[in-house]
């Protein structure tokens, strides 16, 4: 799951790059980098849940977790 | 004298907002002095502005305080202004001073109760509404005290609350003094409508000069607050609700459905008595009514166990008493009645009630006896309260009013021998039911032993009343016993002397028969319950006698005319289109609720999935909105 998050921000990043490079402005590679940034901090507490859920879960199976259901 | 007559009825009322905000927090005896003093001080008022006005009568013989202006609105004006006149004087000194002594009793008699600053609120609330009615300056105003004494009752007789028995009760005599309130409230319409205003003392001059005898108008008005006062003072067609009244506490049943409330009705008739005399069918229509309620209520009083029940019809046949000598013209005779009246049957719910206290709350008479020497006081002032009900002669206050009702029943000019021969046998009936009362529970050998000792608190009320049933006879005496007037000089100015016709025979005449007539009654009781009980037994046990005891077949009829209907047809109306409505937004509602719940099933998945669907709506609004 954690891999098409990546794909999601890798594209959105090339999103940005194209428009700033049609409209001849640095701006897009500004934001580029943004982004680049915000996913390496995504990614490092992401994989710090998926670690915990092992622990507690001994799955990665994200249909496991259920407990925020509605007790009805 | 002004402000001592406006703080009369105020002061129960802040007696009761003073205990219904802040009684939960208070101590008992902090409850008993609020709630005592809150009628005591109007006591007191109430001696101080009688011997105010017995000195120095006013101007029309009636002072009129108007406090404050309530509406004036489409022609119609009316005031919140307490008038005092004999009248009222009479009324209030009654309401403060027994309802003084009755609050005293119920100190000691509501001690072991958890509601008890509740029922101290409810009875403020009571006396300052009775007062509000009797002092009334306008029909409107009157009609406020009206529904609040009618309030009042409701809350008092279904007190104990816990037991469903009780509600029912309450809720039976709400509706049918109902019926009575809306004849009245219609028969106000009428009256506004045709004279232009409430005002009583304005009403009485306006219909005298517009209405001719007999009119029309006049007699529907009549008809109409005749019907308010019948439900109020229990007389036929309306009395069912007060022998079921007797679930309420005893000290209720004293104050309100012997003393006070219940002769609503007769200070109704008596305050618009030009309206009657204008209509005189309906004026003969009041004492055909109460001589047939007397005889009606006193041959049921005989065949009850309940102690109360017999008091309660008693009562009934007592006003039934009152509302005959109305009908016949003799209205300072039935006030006189009415006064004492309060004296001995509060006296007599007050004594049952200590008897029912010390026996643990046992009401059936068949489980008591011997009583006499168990609980000698209760006893004592029991035999005078009863001496009194049964007009025993020449020493009970009881004689004198009776007797004189009977008296202008035969003698006056819309009197009649009819009601002259009702009054009589209702009196040896009233002397045979009470002293049954009197020998099965007092006499005889003890059933039930008495668990409790009664106090001061109990005690001295049951002997100021007992003394009061003896004594305050003797302000109107009859012309052959020393021809004292002092009572209806009094009411004079407000109720015209009775205009006496018959003057064949003499009234010793009818005096000693009345006499005869009670002491007999006396007689056969003792004969039947205390030598022979057998010849009681058989009697006992048949059809008559249960007639008797369901009050004639009264509730089984109007069970059959109109509750069974009205409840048949609701069963029918159950699921209407209406309902469906109603039905269909909780459908509705429920059906959401169970669409809406599928999207809480704890899949993360899907939570990631709103998320972004949510996202991407936020972003089409931000940009298209």
């Amino acid at each position: 799951m954690l891999m098409s998050i990546e794909i999601m921000f890798n594209s959105a990043g090339l999103v940005f790059i194209i428009a700033g490079s049609h409209w001849v402005q640095s701006d897009g590679q500004v934001m580029f980098i943004f982004i680049l940034t915000v996913a390496a901090a995504e990614v490092s507490v992401g994989l710090a849940i998926i670690l915990q859920m092992y622990h507690h879960y001994k799955t990665v199976d994200v249909d496991e977790l259920k407990k925020l259901r509605d007790k009805s | 004298m002004e402000l001592l007559l406006s703080l009369i009825p105020i002061l129960p009322l802040c007696g009761f907002l003073v205990l219904a905000l802040f009684g939960h927090k208070l101590s008992r005896s902090l409850i008993a002095l609020i709630g005592t003093s809150a009628v005591g001080i109007p006591a007191l008022f109430t001696i101080l502005l009688g011997t105010m006005f017995l000195s120095s009568v006013p101007e029309g013989g009636a002072t009129v305080v108007k406090l404050w202006e309530w509406l004036n609105t489409g022609g119609l004006s009316v005031d919140i202004a307490f008038r005092l006149d004999a009248l009222s004087l009479i009324f209030i000194f009654i309401i403060t001073f027994v309802g003084f002594l009755i609050h005293v009793y119920s100190v000691e008699f509501m001690r072991e109760d958890e509601g008890y600053a509740r029922f101290f609120a409810y009875m403020n609330l009571f006396v300052s509404s009775m007062l509000i009615l009797v002092l009334a300056d306008n029909l409107l105003l009157l009609y406020l005290g009206w529904e609040g004494v009618g309030l009042c009752s409701y809350l008092l007789i279904g007190f104990w609350y816990k037991e469903p028995e009780n509600g029912y009760a309450a809720r039976k005599a709400f509706i049918v003094t109902r019926i009575g309130d809306v004849a009245m409230i219609i028969g106000l319409f009428l009256l506004f409508v045709n004279l232009g205003t409430l005002k009583i003392d304005s009403l009485m001059v306006l219909a005298k000069q517009n209405w001719s005898v007999g009119s029309p108008l006049a007699v529907w008005a009549a008809v109409l607050l005749l019907g308010g006062a019948l439900g109020k003072s229990a007389q036929l067609p309306l009395q069912t609700w007060l022998p079921d009244a007797m679930a309420g506490p005893s000290p209720v049943s004293a104050l309100i459905h012997a003393a006070t409330m219940v002769t609503a009705g007769v200070y109704l008739i008596a305050r618009t008595h030009v309206l009657f005399a204008l209509a005189p069918g309906v004026q003969t229509a009041i004492a055909i009514i109460g001589s047939v309620t007397l005889l009606v209520a006193g041959f049921s009083a005989l065949a009850q166990h309940d102690l109360k029940r017999v008091l309660a019809y008693s009562t009934i046949s007592q006003i039934g008493y009152m509302f005959l000598a109305l009908g016949v013209g003799a209205w300072s005779a039935a006030i006189f009645h009415f006064m004492v009246h309060a004296f001995f049957k509060a006296l007599l719910f007050l004594a049952g009630g200590a008897v029912i206290l010390a026996l643990n709350d046992e009401h059936d008479i068949h489980k008591m006896g011997g009583l006499r020497k168990k609980l000698p006081l209760v006893y004592w002032t029991f035999l005078i309260g009863s001496a009194s009900l049964c007009a025993l002669p020449l020493i009970t206050s009881g004689f004198y009013s009776k007797d004189a009702i009977l008296w202008f029943a035969w003698s006056a000019e819309k009197g009649s021998a009819w009601f002259w021969l009702a009054g009589t046998v209702g009196a040896f009936i009233t002397s045979l039911y009470t002293f049954r009362l009197i020998f099965i529970t007092f006499f005889g050998e003890v059933k039930t032993q008495p668990t409790r000792q009664l106090g001061k608190m109990i005690g001295v009320p049951l002997i100021i009343l007992a003394a009061l049933s003896l004594l305050v006879g003797f302000i109107e005496l009859p012309e052959i016993m020393g021809n004292v007037h002092l009572f209806s000089d009094l009411l004079e100015p407000i109720l015209p002397r009775t205009i006496v016709l018959n003057e064949n025979g003499s009234e010793l005449l009818f005096q000693l028969m009345a006499s005869v007539i009670s002491l007999s009654g006396i007689y056969i009781a003792y004969l039947l319950y205390f030598k022979k009980p057998a010849l009681a037994e058989s009697f006992n046990k048949s059809r008559l006698n249960n007639f008797f005891y369901i009050g004639w077949g009264f509730d089984r009829f109007y069970d059959i005319l109109f509750v069974k209907p009205i409840v048949w047809l609701s069963e029918i109306d159950k699921n209407d289109f209406i309902d469906s409505i109603s039905r269909g937004i909780g459908r509705i509602t429920l059906s959401l609720n169970e669409s809406l719940s599928i999207t809480q099933n704890g899949k993360l998945r899907w939570y990631i999935m709103a998320l972004a669907l949510g996202i991407v709506f936020i972003f089409t609004i931000m940009i298209y909105l």
